[in-house]
This record gives structure tokens, sequence and C-alpha cells, in this order.
């Protein structure tokens, strides 16, 4: 394990404050993007957004799962200093996943889906994408959003549409995704539909 | 507001939580938004305050407040109340935030059965205190069970209790947390807001939480989530009417309280949502028993 871990927050108890409430705001409506500061200092490939997510969120209670691309001794240091949070091998175990690119995102159902008894079990993926505004558009409904809403995603999977209709056949179970680009997130809880606009 | 603010407690954690704690609640909260209605269970900490007086509303907004809120709280519609009053100096104290009885000033509003009667707007947020969050609770004790019943949508035994109020009174004959179906999926209890409140839930701008301290549990309706109140085709839900407008400010369209005025019968009905009766007079309404002092006479009725 490294001994020169890279810092976290500045200045804990208010930039988990803001970073939860962009989270909790791009999760309440889905589609809208809320940019928040992140950690500067987080070791890439975690980019410092989906670095202030994870330490917003985790801790002792919850298990992490890191993709392959994450897999670096930095990383893996960085978020067991600053959340205490056991890591599972196994994705399945995972109360929150980081996944470094939507290219090389695993399919959702690799995830705990949860039970239609305690739905609220299943895996928080926090996704790394390249940003907003640009790249593959996709038209969303659902709770949260009035009637339609339209958001460009450049690096999501590729059947990212494919992937939100098989997840929101499974309602109420399904994972929740956390999209995090450079300066924003974007919430896709599993209620929202997705269509790709071609 | 003329009370004098409290000063800034010295030694508490902001918002009085620890880190920890806000990590978890923050954790059921997102969780409770992803799954409109359904209840997420929590771990409920001991608050400065006994089961019943809000602990589960007060958690939540202790999660979510942040520096730059502004917060408004109420005790059925009325800012003055104990349990308003007490809430909000907790959180000036804890947290040194703003607050404020103006609806449309507020970003996060805690309430005690009542939604405000101005239409909240995009980005406040409206956390219910609730007692009892399980809708089916009186109909089925055993919480094993009412949790199966959830999984498989199986609601047939509310339906069973509304339609024995049909046979029995000739209507619906619950007035107050009358149950809801959200996005046709889960059975919710709006915490013991009139049912006059009910249709302001259904695909309102605002982010609705919900907890329930004691009970350990915490659900949320995002905003623009469709929320039934349940009814029959021949028995359509219908909203409380009141036969005579507000006294203070003659308002036809509000929630009123009943006030016993002096020992022989008298009575008089007034807005139960404080701030609502009072921007109304200071715009020049008045209502009969204000008709007096109005020197508007053509708004008294």
């Amino acid at each position: 394990m490294p001994t020169d871990i890279a810092p976290g927050f500045v200045d804990p108890v208010h930039e988990s404050q803001t970073t939860f409430r962009a989270v909790l705001d791009a999760l309440a409506e889905p589609g809208t993007i809320r940019p928040i500061a992140g950690v500067a200092t987080a070791p890439a490939p975690l980019a410092p957004t989906a670095a202030a997510v994870v330490a917003t969120l985790c801790d002792f209670e919850t298990t992490v799962w890191r993709d392959e691309a994450l897999a670096t001794p930095a990383v893996d240091a960085w978020v067991a200093f600053h959340t205490g949070a056991p890591r599972v091998a196994d994705p399945r175990e995972a109360g929150f996943a980081i996944v470094a690119a939507g290219e090389t995102a695993p399919g959702w159902e690799t995830f705990r889906l949860g039970a239609d008894i305690d739905p609220s079990t299943s895996t928080t993926v926090v996704l790394q994408v390249a940003g907003f505004g640009e790249g593959r558009r996709y038209r969303l409904s659902g709770p949260g959003i009035e009637t339609t809403r339209e958001i460009a995603i450049l690096g999501a999977p590729a059947d990212l549409a494919a992937r939100g209709a098989e997840n929101r056949a499974l309602f109420p179970r399904g994972i929740d995704l956390i999209l995090a680009s450079p300066t924003a997130v974007v919430g896709l809880p599993r209620t929202t539909r997705i269509e790709e606009i071609a | 507001m003329n009370a004098p603010t409290p000063t800034p407690a010295t030694g508490y954690a902001f918002a009085y939580l620890d880190e920890q704690t806000k990590r978890m609640i923050r954790r059921a909260i997102l969780k409770a938004v992803a799954i409109p209605g359904h209840q997420v269970p929590f771990a409920s900490r001991d608050m400065p305050m006994p089961y019943g007086w809000g602990t589960g509303g007060i958690q939540v907004t202790a999660a979510i407040l942040g520096r730059s809120d502004v917060l408004k709280v109420i005790d059925q519609g009325a800012d003055d109340t104990t349990n308003a009053v007490s809430i909000r100096a907790f959180f000036q104290k804890t947290a040194s935030v703003a607050v404020t009885t103006k609806t449309a000033e507020a970003t996060v509003i805690q309430t005690r059965h009542r939604i405000p009667e101005k239409p909240l707007t995009a980005g406040q947020t409206l956390v219910f205190q609730v007692p009892i969050p399980e809708p089916l609770r009186f109909l089925e004790p055993r919480e094993t069970e009412t949790r199966v019943m959830h999984a498989l949508a199986d609601y047939g035994l509310m339906h069973v209790k509304l339609y024995e109020d049909v046979a029995k009174h000739g209507r619906i004959a619950k007035t107050y947390a009358y149950p809801v179906e959200v996005e046709g999926r889960y059975m919710m209890d709006p915490s013991p807001i009139p049912k006059f409140d009910n249709p302001k839930l259904h695909m309102s701008p605002a982010l609705q939480l919900f907890g329930a301290g004691r009970e350990k549990r915490i659900y949320a309706l995002p905003p623009f989530t469709a929320v039934k109140s349940l009814d029959f085709e021949d028995h359509p839900f219908e909203r409380t009417k009141f036969e005579a407008p507000c006294a203070l400010c003659g308002a036809t369209d509000a929630y009123l309280d009943e006030v016993v005025t002096d020992d022989r019968g008298g009575r008089m009905f007034v807005c139960s949502d404080t701030d609502h009766c009072e921007e109304r007079r200071a715009a020049g309404h008045r209502g009969a028993m204000l008709a007096d002092t109005a020197g508007n006479e053509e708004n008294v009725r």
C-alpha cells in the first residue's frame, strides 16, 4: 500500500454536503446536469467528481467494487483511506461500484439488483463519462421529469438505452446510475426511461 | 419573525448529526428517490427530543441542510407553534441556517401534517414528519407481512377497507393520512396531512422527502411524480370542502382550522397555513371577523 496517499476533501462537512445535494438533485431530476467541485487531488484514473461522490457516500458500512481500469494501488489506497469502505471482488456484493468508462462498463446485471422485498439494497453505479452536452443524445422520461428531457452524453455505453430498458423491466429492483463527467454529475435512477435519439 | 435569533451552539457537528450518520441517511434518501413510494429502512438515531416530535423529519433535514439553505418549519401549517419554533431554533443553533416563515423564500420546508397553500416551486424540498409510514399497518400489524404485500403489490386489503367505508358510511371516511398510489406501483402513506392536501402531492415541482424516526423509515416522491389518491370509479376521491371562508383573510380555497372562541358554542374557521393567511391579509383581503377594520368592503363576504 502506498504511503503517499493524496488528500481528500479540504472541508469534508460542507464539501460532502454540497456534493450530496448535487447527487440528490441529479437523481431526483434525471438528466439535469449538476456541476460539482470534485476532489482535485484524486489519483487518476479516478475522476475528481467520481472521487467526491465516493467520499460523500461511502464508509465502513458500504462495500465498494471498482473495475479493472481503476484497480491501481493509488486509487485503492485513496478510497480505502478516505472512506474506510471494504472493497469487494464480486460486483454482486457491491453497495457502490465505480466504473472508469462507458465503453468498458460491465452489464448492469452483473451488479446487485436488490430483492422485491428490499429493492434498496441494489448497487449504485458511479460511471465516469467524458462529458455532457455532446456525444449520443437521449430522450428521458419518468419520475422527476415533467414530460421528457433530452441529454447528450459523451462516453456512455453504446447500448445505454437497451441496458436502461432491461434495468427498468426489473422494477422495483435494478441498479441506479450516477454519471460523473470531469465537472458534473447526472443521475439515471432505475425509474428513468431512456430512448436514444437517432 | 419577532423572536430573537438563537445563539449558535458551539461544540456540535454542523446540523447536529455526525458525518457517518449523515452519510447513512443520505444513502437512504438517494435510494428512496430512486424507488418512489418505497419505504427504505435507516438506522434512526436518538435525537434531543422524544419520538413523535418529528425525529424522522429532523434527521432528514439535518442530512440535507447546507449553509446556503433557507429553512421554514411548520406544524399543522403554523410557523409559530411549539414544534415548529423548537425545530427552527434547533437548526439555527446547530447549523446557523437562515430561517423564514415565507413559503416562497424557503429552500427546505420541514412540515408536520400540512403542505403549504402556496404552490411549491422547482428547487424546493419539503420534508414531512411521519408517525406511521406503513399505510397497511392498521390492517396488517406484522411488518414481515406488509413488506411482502409491498413486494407483491398486493393491496387488496386496503381496497376492502375503503369498500367497507363505502358500505358503512356511504363514502370513503378517511380524512387524513389518506393512502395514495405512487407511479402505479407502491401504496404510500402521505403522513397525516389532511386529504385536502393530497392533490398537491401529484406532479409537484418540489422534491418531497418523508422521515419516520421511531419507525426508522425514509421514503420520497421526486418532483413530477404521479400520485393518485385511492378511490373507486363510482366513489371518486373528493377534496374536503369548507362551508365558510377564512374568518381572517376570506380565503375560500385554503384548508381551515376550527377555533372555539367561547363556551357558548361560538367558533370561527381560520386558515391553518399562517403564512398564507398573513400574506392575504397584507394584500388587503379581509374575512368576516376582520371586516370592520378593513375599510375594504369589496372583500367582505
